[in-house]
């Protein structure tokens, strides 16, 4: 892997592309939970 | 047009920008590099015309010349990867890369290829400083006006400079990895980051331990202002008055004396989509930021 990595070093850049978007989405995801007790609650 | 879609089409830009552009020198760095390494290949953007029989006069993107000796060439224009040879005075072309693009990325010994994370790294680490930046304005409003909601978007904001800082960090140690050897290295930038986020740790760990509403409201935004006043120490002087690895560095010779980490072997195109990533980043952050606020107003409403 780390020497796929290192002869292509394009993937290394959207590795870490990937990595912000997964911290992004990690934020989007805890967002959600959070509007969906809020939901619950009103039903409630 | 809503901000929430002109960050999407923000986004898809700076992605593309940064992907599409190839890697590119110019003859200097050809002649340059050689001396050190005689087996390295550079790609340098150029035109070709003929002189004679598989010799050419290579004009590269700067407009330096040089001649080129080289085989069944059949484009004349696009990036050209070659060696130089010293005791001919003149470039050998290894392999040949069409190139219709307009913008090119320099070419950076040890970067290359990676040079483009700094599009990406450097934004998220900017975003950070400033939600931190925004986490200690609403810390003083609250102290002002004593009004829960500055508590509530001095948190937000603060959590979201966190979720910030650990990316930065994260994307760092894998470009340290490929770049320095190793996931860390203690360099100056490295341990600052490291310090600021123990700082910003105690401060969640602050909030959670108080159960009080309007004591852990007041005591986090004192906090938030002590912690605030670090920030601009471990991350603009430290690591420019130490010599480390980050370019900037004291011992940095592109940039003496120390300097933005932005300064390093970045050209004016590059630098373009390097201030179009910093908007869309910061757009990003304050649209999170507001989504976030509009949840825990809602959450505040049940109760």
């Amino acid at each position: 892997m780390f020497n796929f990595l290192e002869q292509n070093s394009l993937f290394v850049v959207l590795l870490v592309v990937l990595i912000i978007w997964i911290g992004l989405y990690y934020e989007i995801i805890k967002l959600e939970k959070r509007l969906k007790k809020i939901e619950k609650k009103n039903e409630d | 047009m809503k901000l929430k879609y002109f960050i999407g089409i923000l986004f898809v830009l700076v992605i593309l920008l940064s992907f599409i552009p190839k890697i590119s020198g110019n003859l200097t760095d050809v002649k340059f590099y050689s001396t050190i390494d005689t087996t390295k290949i550079i790609p340098v953007k150029g035109v070709i015309s003929e002189i004679s029989n598989n010799l050419y006069k290579f004009i590269d993107k700067d407009g330096n010349e040089g001649k080129l000796y080289a085989s069944n060439i059949t484009n004349k224009e696009g990036i050209f990867y070659l060696k130089y040879n010293e005791y001919e005075n003149h470039f050998t072309l290894k392999k040949f890369e069409k190139n219709t693009f307009f913008i090119t990325f320099p070419f950076i010994p040890g970067l290359e290829e990676k040079a483009r994370i700094i599009l990406f790294h450097v934004p998220v680490a900017w975003v950070s400083v400033l939600a931190f930046l925004i986490s200690m304005f609403y810390g003083i409003r609250y102290l002002k006006s004593e009004n829960y909601e500055f508590d509530v978007k001095s948190v937000n904001s603060a959590s979201l400079g966190f979720l910030f800082c650990i990316l930065a960090t994260v994307t760092g140690s894998i470009w340290a990895r490929f770049n320095w050897g190793s996931f860390w290295n203690w360099d100056p930038r490295e341990t600052s980051i490291f310090i600021l986020l123990l700082i910003y740790a105690a401060y969640f760990a602050l909030r959670s331990a108080i159960e009080v509403e309007e004591k852990k409201a007041k005591l986090s935004a004192v906090y938030s202002i002590i912690a605030f006043v670090t920030v601009p120490f471990f991350i603009f002087i430290l690591p420019r008055i130490t010599s480390g690895l980050h370019p900037g560095s004291a011992d940095d010779l592109s940039s003496p004396g120390g300097g933005p980490v932005i300064k390093s072997g970045m050209s004016f195109e590059m630098r373009i989509i390097f201030f179009l990533s910093l908007i869309a980043f910061t757009l990003l952050y304050f649209w999170i930021f507001t989504l976030k606020n509009r949840v825990t107003e809602l959450e505040r409403k049940k109760i």
